[in-house]
């Protein structure tokens, strides 16, 4: 036992051994640390957004105790409306495509959450272009508190996704109608996802594929496979050219427009089919249509908030995605024709040919996209 | 704190606890997921903080006031960081520790951090369970700088905290070495009550205690805890005195609060403990052993504590906090009968900290659940740290019998 050493200890130490005491009695922590609960919810109408902060934090960051009471009430809260909402939604950016998005508080209310009091606050986010990519950028607290999380909550159409945010890592990008947002993954399946659900371009590329398949017969696979992979190419080469254009905001093609120009394109596709004049300049078709199905498609990735390889990696994605299909498509037709040609007897009593069944198939479609191209174009234009 | 002996433990506390636990499933989440409301009435108390008279707050105001007009200034901002940081640890809230971290930001990350920045890094570090990064801060210190005494000091509580005793013991015993101090002294009590030394641990600190110029009471506090709790770990009855002691030095330390409502529960007498922590159930780890004394004395509240508890734990868990782990799992083992939960949680607690308690529910939850390997480690620390603790020598001595 060093007593001298305790007789002649000098003050400092004693501040030292409050340390020490502190340091030894490492404390099971009693409090939750801070964390704030942001939800968002996306829909076909909107996007509206919940955020529920700690009191506590709010009291640190503005000062909520105005009396100093030790008591935070809601007169207090209330009456401090404004700076709440202020510092809190300038503490969060959301971005579609390059322009930010405006957050319009709507509510602000109270929770009692598991640590004590929330205030709770609503907003509307609004943001100028449609896309399909919004970024989010996190802020709140982490200059006062490096150790503050955030736990976002996105609710995509009845899709929920959640993250905890974190300093260092507190942006996250909200791929719409992509549930898990793993890059280029995401843009191949948005890609797919498009095509499958947009009859026109399945219509087109059946009416643009049908007179190679139903030669199948008479002029054999291989000839047949060979002239459907060239319009394919042709097709793909040109509206991946004009999707990337448009995602680059490069061109701007109102949709209108470019909606009403794919009806045209499928009704001149089929009009071919039955009254063949274009022959082998069918490829100039498939290009010059390609780049106006570009335009359709570019609607459905919208400007995107990307750069560098990311945006290569997205717009390679897509333009996959909708290749994926494309080929899936024309492989199904050809499965369907050869076993027509095989079992053709065997089905039909008469002998009716691929050809006039083709035609048919071609008129009713090109009665129906003559019906759109007019609708789109003049009807629509009239009714606004 | 009145001691009465005519408590009487309830014959049965699972017939209450099964009750309990179906009513705190229904309920389950349900202030979790309350709705958001808006109060009727401007005056409605919604939360609690430090009021303007608190004076460590006042202290905090002043000192961020000065560093806003002349932000660079690292030693303000020291200053301030470890007046948040002992904030913090007093208030059991990591808040205050992580504004330490923020008041220290400028130079958190920096690549050549001076003496003073890096060893108050590794006091934050340590309060927030991060004991790898702050035993690497201290150890880079002390290559720098081998005398450098609060190094020493801190290092050895953070491998006290972590088990690793032999060091710890050095750590203190190099630190009296370059200096000979209260602090040395205190350091070697802390480190040799939990590695067989306690008998001269606790003549150590009897005498320190004594001593007029050790009247410091958060000091006089801390070691009347550490010998309550020799006390407890050797069934000695003096124990329930000198907790006492220590919460009448200092009256809200949630260290103290806890590791007495422990000992009172262990002694049968969850009445008492409902009577101490009245009023402070906000605080989770005070909070849990209420609940436990609720279960034991059959309190009609214990469905709104056990509700109340999971909602916190899981608030933590997705937040991605783990400074709960410990408690979780008693509150797995003790209120919800979930033994194999309660096991999975005290042996990742188990991986981050090794004290006395930890060592206790981690064997808690290994009987619970028949695990024999983890009761093996739980013995085998016993054996290797020679821990004096009465509720844990019997395995240790049950354990070597069976492997001969």
């Amino acid at each position: 036992m060093r007593t001298k050493g305790l007789q002649t200890l000098p003050r400092l130490w004693i501040a030292v051994l409050s340390a020490i005491a502190m340091v030894f009695a490492v404390p099971a922590f009693g409090h939750l640390s801070s964390g704030s609960y942001l939800r968002l919810e996306i829909t076909d109408r909107d996007i509206t957004g919940q955020w529920d902060i700690s009191l506590r934090d709010l009291d640190v960051a503005i000062g909520l105790d105005e009396a100093g009471s030790g008591n935070l009430t809601w007169g207090e809260v209330r009456t401090r409306r404004r700076d709440i909402e202020a510092y809190a939604l300038s503490r969060l950016t959301i971005e579609a495509g390059n322009s930010a998005c405006r957050m319009q508080p709507t509510e602000l209310l109270i929770d009692q959450h598991a640590d004590g009091g929330y205030a709770v606050l609503r907003f509307n986010v609004v943001c100028p272009v449609l896309a399909h990519v919004l970024t989010l950028h996190y802020r709140l607290l982490f200059d006062i508190d490096p150790t503050h999380r955030g736990l976002l909550t996105v609710t995509d159409h009845g899709v929920v996704n959640s993250t905890v945010l974190a300093s260092g890592r507190a942006a996250y990008t909200i791929v719409l109608g992509a549930p898990a947002t793993s890059g280029f993954f995401s843009f191949v399946r948005l890609g797919m996802q498009h095509i499958v659900g947009g009859r026109d371009h399945l219509l087109f590329l059946v009416m643009l594929l049908a007179p190679a398949i139903v030669t199948v017969r008479r002029r054999g696979m291989a000839s047949c496979l060979m002239e459907a992979m060239t319009l394919l190419s042709l097709f793909t080469a040109a509206h991946a050219v004009t999707v990337s254009l448009a995602a680059l905001s490069i061109i701007d093609v109102p949709a209108r427009v470019s909606e009403a120009a794919i009806a045209f394109s499928i009704a001149v596709t089929a009009a071919d089919n039955i009254w063949p004049i274009l022959g082998p300049r069918r490829g100039m078709i498939a290009f010059g249509f390609g780049v106006i199905h570009g335009l359709g498609f570019a609607t459905a990735l919208g400007p995107l908030a990307l750069g560098g390889w990311s945006l290569v990696a997205a717009l390679a994605g897509f333009n996959l995605g909708i290749e994926i299909i494309q080929v899936a498509l024309a492989l199904a037709a050809f499965s369907v024709a050869l076993a027509f040609a095989t079992y053709r007897d065997v089905l039909l009593t008469r002998p009716v040919s691929a050809k006039m069944i083709m035609q048919l198939c071609s008129l009713s479609i090109l009665v129906l996209s003559s019906y759109w191209f007019a609708d789109r174009s003049f009807l629509q234009g009239i009714l606004q | 704190m009145q001691k009465s002996a005519k408590d009487v433990r309830p014959a049965s506390p699972t017939g209450r606890l099964i009750p309990a636990i179906l009513a705190a499933w229904l309920l389950g989440g349900a202030t979790l997921h309350a709705t958001p409301y808006i109060p009727g009435d401007d005056s409605e108390v919604l939360e609690h903080v430090l009021p303007n008279t608190d004076h460590r707050m006042q202290d905090i105001r002043k000192l961020a006031a000065l560093i806003a007009q002349s932000p660079g200034d690292e030693n303000r901002a020291l200053t301030l960081a470890s007046r948040q940081l002992a904030l913090g640890v007093a208030e059991s809230d990591p808040r205050f520790v992580g504004y330490a971290q923020g008041t220290l930001a400028p130079w958190w990350h920096g690549s050549d951090p001076s003496i003073p920045l890096q060893v108050l890094r590794a006091r934050i570090l340590q309060a927030q369970h991060n004991f790898t990064s702050a035993k690497q801060d201290l150890e880079q210190v002390l290559h720098k700088d081998p005398n450098y005494v609060e190094a020493h000091l801190v290092l050895a509580g953070v491998d006290e905290a972590t088990g690793d005793l032999g060091p710890a013991s050095q750590h203190c015993a190099e630190a009296g070495r370059i200096r000979p101090s209260l602090a040395a002294i205190a350091c070697a009590a802390s480190v040799d009550s939990v590695s067989g030394y306690a008998d001269r641990a606790y003549a150590s600190l009897t005498l320190a205690t004594s001593r007029a110029r050790s009247k410091d009471p958060v000091l006089q506090s801390w070691a009347l805890t550490v010998l309550a709790e020799i006390e407890d770990r050797r069934n000695d009855p003096g124990a329930g005195q000198h907790f006492t002691d220590a919460l009448a030095q200092h009256p809200n330390d949630v260290y103290i609060l806890t590791a007495y409502a422990d000992y009172l529960l262990a002694h049968n007498r969850a009445a008492d403990v409902s009577r101490l922590l009245a009023g402070k159930e906000r605080i989770d780890a005070l909070l849990l052993r209420l609940a436990i004394a609720a279960r034991d004395t059959g309190d009609s509240r214990l469905p709104d504590y056990i509700v109340a508890l999971a909602d916190r734990y899981t608030a933590a868990q997705a937040l991605g906090q783990s400074l709960h782990l410990r408690d979780e799992s008693r509150f797995e083992l003790d209120l919800r009968g979930n033994s194999s939960r309660a096991l999975e949680l005290a042996r990742q607690n188990w991986a981050v900290q090794r004290t006395p308690l930890d060592a206790r529910i981690y064997l808690a939850a290994a009987q619970a659940a028949s695990s024999g390997s983890d009761i093996k480690i739980v013995a085998k620390f016993v054996a290797d740290t020679r821990l004096e603790d009465f509720r844990l020598q019997d395995l240790a001595t049950r354990q070597t019998a069976a492997a001969q």
